[in-house]
């Protein structure tokens, strides 16, 4: 609009200086385009970056030693009070406990499931492309509608796996079987992601390997333990890790099937984060939790990309 | 035939075959019971004996499904808009960040990607609570907009494209840069077309994984009209519906899009997973 005005009162050397701006402009785009488009494609990801996943753990640090009121507000310092009394409290170390047992629980049995199911569905067999996708799919199906068939399964009085298995458990509702049963549930989908990269790292095995033990007729088992398993043991450890961090954040089967209980003997530390701060609202006790989680998180990637460097080193 | 040479059907891994169909069947059992159980009526399955195929067929629960007795529709509805969204928009970011970090010239660039893969040691957990209290403090709570926030920017994604247009051999940029043609036409025109595979990988990727989502739908909707599949369809348990069947059907068209959608990209998905996977 103030361009249009001053045009009209100084049309000459107006559309001058416009032309010129203008030829300036698209000069210095054209000289720096690359720069500038770099620059411009990059800002994007940066703000996301910085808006999510940076800033908001700085966030979290901040409220972390902060009180919060309850619409999650910090309204006084108070040092590191939270941590102190989160360490010195029951229900932590509790969560701890029960974290590590949900990660022995689910990691060692879904890779050894995997692992079998992928040395038996290796090679070329009848169907085999379509066994594959059979094997693969869990992982694309919901945890959240697998807790729900799970339950209906394992109901104390008329699922399924007590009818046929002749049992009388209680399951989810037992405080002894309740981690179980939510490893359960977690192992369905864990095994059919192993299984991708197991096969894969598999199917990368020369075949001549396994032709030549056959020709000096060295059995299945000997097979598995003397080529299997050397040629997948970076798969493995690599999956170990993965493994850890994603059942270490398993949530919706627990808040679906057990909500934390019976009496704790679910409440991993990502569904006690939870609880924390969206069932009870106190935000700061959460954010401290989720800052532990996040270092004990970042020790098992520093453990895993030690050995990782260690291992490309010797080769 | 088959039946005249069993020997030879064994050798050449028919026994393989048949141990593994019975493997099968007891791993994806779990499938095979929602399937069975939408076709059973709810009479039946509280009065007869278990059994694991229904006794009686039947479309009943279905029909109540379609005559709107649950509102799977609408959270269905709202779940492909959420996953459509975060996979278009996690496709362009990733291509546009993965193409500033190798084709044009942006300083720090390693330094940014070390960053951007850093974002991934980050657990979802430690932001969450500042990513809940963002997007409730700007009344973003029940949006789409507020549903897909905090999913835009995929580290893998970011590393899978650069990876891609790494593997674009250099002379394909300087013989475009010699024949006149700018970094941005160079990008839409050129690069990108040869991207398929990679984009794809990622799409179906994205697409799968927001379809599952669960916690963060929990958190941000509490309104059923703005309810995902994962959250609503688990909800429905906590009332006093204890109509399984009914919601086994409603299971079923939760699954089937997504079950659809990963066996036909399938070999996109696996590569997309285990390449992205690596460094992650």
């Amino acid at each position: 609009m103030e361009n249009v005005k001053r045009n009209t009162l100084f049309p000459a050397r107006g559309n001058q200086a416009a032309a010129a701006a203008r030829g300036g402009l698209a000069q210095f785009w054209k000289r720096h385009e690359k720069r500038l488009l770099g620059i411009l494609f990059v800002l994007p990801a940066l703000y996301l970056l910085w808006q999510f996943s940076y800033g908001a753990f700085f966030q979290t640090l901040y409220n972390s030693v902060h009180l919060t009121n309850i619409r999650g507000q910090a309204v006084a310092f108070c040092g590191f009070d939270l941590y102190r009394s989160l360490l010195s409290g029951e229900e932590f170390w509790n969560s701890c406990l029960v974290s590590v047992e949900f990660v022995l629980l689910t990691v060692l049995p879904s890779l050894a499931a995997a692992l079998a199911l992928a040395a038996l569905c290796r090679g070329r067999m009848p169907g085999g492309r379509l066994i594959n996708v059979l094997f693969s799919m869990p992982v694309a199906v919901s945890s959240a509608c697998v807790t729900m068939v799970f339950m209906t399964l394992l109901e104390p009085s008329m699922g399924l796996v007590n009818e046929l298995l002749g049992l009388d458990l209680k399951w989810y509702l037992d405080s002894e079987l309740a981690l179980v049963s939510v490893a359960m549930v977690v192992n369905w989908n864990l095994i059919a992601m192993d299984f991708i990269f197991l096969s894969a790292a598999l199917r990368a095995v020369p075949v001549s390997y396994y032709e030549s033990a056959s020709l000096d007729g060295a059995d299945g088992w000997k097979v598995f333990r003397n080529i299997t398993l050397p040629s997948v043991s970076p798969t493995l450890f690599f999956l170990t890790v993965v493994n850890i961090l994603q059942t270490f954040q398993a949530f919706g089967p627990i808040n679906i099937m057990t909500g934390g209980g019976p009496s704790g003997a679910t409440d991993v530390l990502s569904y006690s984060i939870y609880r924390d701060a969206f069932v009870n609202y106190q935000f700061s006790p959460a954010a401290a939790k989720s800052v532990l989680l996040f270092f004990i998180l970042l020790g098992v990637t520093m453990v895993q990309m030690k050995s990782e460097k260690r291992r490309v080193f010797y080769q | 035939m088959r039946v005249r040479k069993p020997a030879r059907f064994l050798r050449r891994g028919g026994l393989r075959a048949l141990l593994v169909i019975a493997v099968a069947l007891v791993y994806l059992f779990p499938l095979v019971r929602i399937f069975s159980m939408s076709f059973t009526s709810a009479s039946e399955l509280y009065a007869a004996e278990a059994s694991i195929l229904p006794r009686q067929f039947t479309l009943e629960n279905y029909v109540s499904v379609f005559e709107g007795n649950i509102p799977i529709f609408t959270f269905l509805k709202n779940t492909v808009a959420m996953a459509l969204l975060i996979t278009a928009i996690q496709l362009a970011v990733s291509s546009i960040t993965a193409y500033a970090l190798t084709g044009l010239d942006l300083p720090f660039q390693n330094v940014i990607f070390v960053l951007i893969l850093g974002g991934m040691m980050i657990p979802f957990e430690s932001t969450m609570l500042s990513n809940y209290l963002f997007v409730a403090g700007h009344s973003l709570r029940n949006t789409y907009l507020g549903l897909i926030l905090p999913f835009l920017l995929s580290p893998a994604g970011v590393f899978l494209m650069r990876q891609q247009f790494r593997s674009i051999p250099r002379e394909m940029y300087e013989a475009a840069a010699i024949d006149g043609c700018g970094p941005l036409r160079l990008f839409v025109r050129i690069l990108l077309p040869m991207s398929g595979n990679a984009l794809a990988s990622l799409g179906i990727l994205s697409m799968v994984t927001a379809w599952n989502q669960y916690v963060w739908p929990l958190l941000v909707t509490d309104k059923n009209e703005m309810r995902t599949v994962q959250v609503g369809i688990s909800m429905l348990q906590g009332l006093e519906f204890s109509d399984y069947t009914l919601v086994m059907a409603g299971i079923v068209l939760v699954l089937l899009p997504c079950v659809l959608i990963f066996i036909v990209g399938f070999r996109f998905f696996v590569a997309g997973l285990t390449e992205g996977a690596v460094k992650g």
